[in-house]
């Protein structure tokens, strides 16, 4: 039974979306629907599983005052403070504002929610992801060897692209965003194309798998 | 040891320092050329690329009251690159009188939706043209379910979203009134960083329905674009801060993409710089190595 | 920043965004506990945020709410616009919460073989969107997308290098080049025959083009990146206000007094990365 089942739901859930796909039948397209708000359901509460899952693994090793215990309660003082305080916002736009907005919801965009998304969040985020630019550049200068012809191929195709997509490529010389453009147009379509041709043969046999039963991704870890 | 160091020449010694110079001193000037040409600003003339001009003319062809999908997904992560474009399309849509229905695939996705609109939709009454929100837009918050959630909207958005993202309910809502599925949409936007994105909701949503649709990406998204541009999937697409700048100066709008488009360039042609220094430098090593026998 | 705080709050948001900009970027020196601090105050904060999305954006209106209005109906005989019988109907909506909370099984590792089951959905449902999906997005209108004339009438439109041609503008060498790619590029990735003779020169072929396609990809991605710099580099000179009092100067010294201390104090015999 444990293996069975689940190869049941995945080929009754593969074959409805398949089904819905081709054809109107309003019964079809009504037990799809409602497959579909339950894949939707299922995928936030594994959102909710993560959470869950770092409060486990961060609050054991708090408790047991294992190595770097203190950054762990500070992850978990700043999740339970934005967890508050995203709560205190529903209940400022749900709760307060129909009491002030003739029954109606009120959008809040000061409360402390938004301060932390704004001030905390927000820049944290923005600047994880460009810390990268430093070791792009970085590995620019180390890494980046035309040793043969196809490492050769792809430096010239990176530098017309670096070069020609930003305006000084034109004031350098004219050609440079033609040629960018040339190069994103014609030959990175055509590898970009065989590229998606490819992983579409391999998608749709994947598929054909996963509802058959002959793959269960499912049953592993 | 000594035997082979006394080989060695000034020059060899001081090029194979520099091939391996430590990586903070390229971070230092990195940063130094960012900070100065952000100090000293200087603009260049934006070249417009055909996909940016066509993805112009597709909202431009839009009458008005038209009904736009505009799926916002992405975050503070690419928030650079992606809130210039956010913010054109937005007014563009707006200015245009077209109605437009917002929604997030990306947790971070709300509160950026929520921030153009009190952007957008400020500057608007400011210059005498007053937005009403539920009427002339929504944002509709956030959807899990990635490429199932894509599907579920196009079969019905009132459904897929039973309220908005303050919690009214989206049936009663004047912009929701007589449609509920992608048929009835006359534009498909999205301003993604990744997945779940552009891809996906043209396999999704686009090829299902036949719908129109454009986007706005990444930077490192755009080249995957270029096949689906070219088999007219998508009518048109930006690609990253540059091809925010290239709608800027279509919408006739210079702002925060055309002020970054010279730091780029300056940073651009750093990168190349190091890129032949490193090559140059590593040749002339290697060379001078072969020379005194040495193996590679 | 847009949302609308009184100045206080507003020019404390300044002070943390300097310093959680700055601190980050302390990282380019070397890994440091301010780092780490800020690391997993991200992380927190991250975490926080997406269970509150997970919730309000989902959970709450998709199940809850939509429970909730099919037993008002059930209950009052008939409630907005829902009869009874779409009251029960509603009910079905328990199956997937019961699926979500088999998923919570996981953290339970005697009972996680019951998260198979909300798996199987998933998969299932990716399974069978991909499926078509993928034929008809990235297979079917891709391969139309090639089927472009080799030859043509005018020659004007022969070349690409036509005076005044756009790189762009289709012509009977560009379409030649795009078939030629996606062709040789698909010979490339065909594994099951030996790639020897005219199979080796078209796979040959089809790594150039493969070369050109990453080479663009890094030439883009360098795009992105330096973007995204350019975007912290802004936010700091546009906060560095008089009025807030130059927060990314101050914040600048705290880090790095802050590093100096940490180097001279508690890593003084520690070796250079």
């Amino acid at each position: 039974m444990r293996n069975k089942i689940p190869v049941f739901i995945s080929a009754f859930v593969g074959i409805f979306m398949i089904l819905k796909y081709f054809s109107t039948y309003p019964a079809i397209k009504r037990v799809a629907d409602e497959l579909e708000q339950w894949g939707v359901i299922t995928l936030s509460f594994s959102i909710v599983l993560g959470v869950l899952n770092l409060i486990k693994i961060n609050l054991k090793a708090v408790v047991e005052r294992k190595k770097d215990w203190g950054y762990k309660l500070l992850l978990l003082v700043s999740m339970f403070t934005m967890m508050i305080a995203g709560g205190v916002k529903w209940y400022l736009e749900e709760v307060r504002g129909r009491q002030v907005n003739q029954g109606l919801p009120l959008a809040v965009h000061d409360s402390l929610f938004d301060f932390m998304f704004d001030h905390v969040y927000f820049p944290l985020s923005a600047t994880i992801f460009a810390l990268l630019a430093f070791y792009v550049a970085s590995a620019a200068f180390r890494a980046f060897r035309a040793k043969n012809l196809h490492a050769t191929l792809l430096l010239i195709a990176a530098v017309i692209v670096m070069i020609g997509r930003v305006p000084v490529g034109g004031a350098i010389w004219k050609g440079f965003p033609w040629l960018q453009e040339w190069i994103m147009t014609w030959p990175n379509t055509a590898g970009q194309r065989a590229i998606q041709i490819g992983a579409a043969i391999g998608m749709i046999a994947t598929g054909l798998r996963v509802i058959l039963g002959i793959e269960k991704p499912y049953l592993k870890g | 040891m000594t035997e082979r160091n006394d080989k060695v020449g000034i020059w060899e010694r001081w090029l194979s320092a520099f091939v391996s110079l430590d990586r903070r001193w390229i971070f230092l000037i990195v940063a130094s050329v960012v900070v100065f040409f952000l100090i000293v600003p200087v603009s260049m003339p934006v070249t417009v690329s055909e996909q940016v001009r066509a993805m112009y003319e597709t909202i431009e062809a839009l009458p008005a009251g038209a009904r736009v999908h505009l799926s916002i997904d992405y975050g503070p992560g690419s928030e650079a690159e992606l809130w210039p474009q956010h913010i054109a399309i937005l007014r563009q849509l707006l200015e245009k009188d077209c109605k437009v229905i917002c929604s997030s695939l990306w947790t971070d996705g709300p509160p950026m939706i929520e921030k153009a609109f009190t952007v957008v939709v400020g500057q608007l009454e400011k210059e005498g043209k007053k937005k009403v929100r539920g009427v002339d837009y929504v944002n509709l918050g956030f959807k899990a379910g990635d490429r199932v959630a894509i599907t579920k909207i196009g079969s019905s958005f009132k459904e897929t979203f039973p309220t908005d993202y303050q919690g009214n309910p989206t049936s009663a809502l004047p912009i929701m009134q007589g449609w509920d599925t992608y048929r009835d949409i006359d534009l498909l936007i999205t301003i993604a960083v990744g997945d779940p994105g552009a891809v996906e909701y043209i396999q999704q949503a686009q090829s299902r329905y036949n719908i129109p649709m454009v986007a706005g990406v990444t930077a490192v998204i755009s080249p995957q674009l270029y096949p689906y541009y070219q088999s007219r999937n998508l009518r048109g697409f930006l690609g990253g801060l540059a091809g925010a700048a290239e709608y800027e100066k279509l919408v006739g709008r210079p702002g925060y993409a055309t002020r970054g488009m010279f730091i780029q360039s300056a940073v651009h042609l750093l990168i190349v710089g190091l890129v032949l220094a490193g090559n140059v430098a590593q040749f002339a090593l290697w060379s001078m190595r072969r020379k005194r026998g040495e193996r590679l | 920043m847009t949302g609308t705080y009184d100045p206080f709050v507003e020019t404390l948001g300044v002070w943390l965004v300097c310093f959680f900009t700055l601190a980050v970027f302390s990282f380019l020196y070397r890994d440091n506990p301010i780092y780490k601090a800020v690391e997993h105050i991200y992380v927190g904060v991250a975490a926080g945020y997406y269970f509150y999305q997970a919730f309000r954006g989902t959970i709450y209106p998709n199940f809850v709410l939509h429970v909730m209005r099919g037993t008002r109906a059930i209950v009052q005989g008939q409630a907005e616009g829902w009869t009874v019988h779409d009251g029960w109907l509603a009910q079905w909506r328990w199956g997937a919460a019961v699926l979500g909370i088999l998923l919570l099984s996981r953290l339970v590792p005697r009972l996680s073989w019951l998260s198979r089951w909300p798996m199987a959905l998933v998969v299932g449902a990716f399974a069978g969107l991909n499926l078509t999906g993928f034929a008809k997005a990235n297979f079917i209108d891709q391969i139309a997308g090639t089927m472009l004339p080799l030859a043509a009438g005018g020659s004007a439109q022969a070349l690409p290098f036509w005076p005044g041609a756009t790189a762009a503008a289709p012509s009977i060498f560009n379409h030649f080049v795009l078939v030629v790619g996606v062709v040789t590029v698909l010979t490339y990735f065909f594994f099951s025959t030996p790639r020897t003779g005219m199979l080796g020169k078209m796979g040959t072929v089809g790594i150039w083009f493969v070369m050109m396609t990453f080479g663009a990809t890094y030439g883009s991605i360098v795009l992105a990146r330096i973007s995204l710099l350019i975007g912290r580099a802004t936010t700091l000179l546009d906060a560095n206000l008089p009025k807030y009092g130059y927060p990314a100067y101050w914040c600048a010294l705290l880090v790095l007094l802050a590093i100096v201390v940490w180097r001279l104090k508690f890593c003084k015999d520690e070796q250079q990365p």
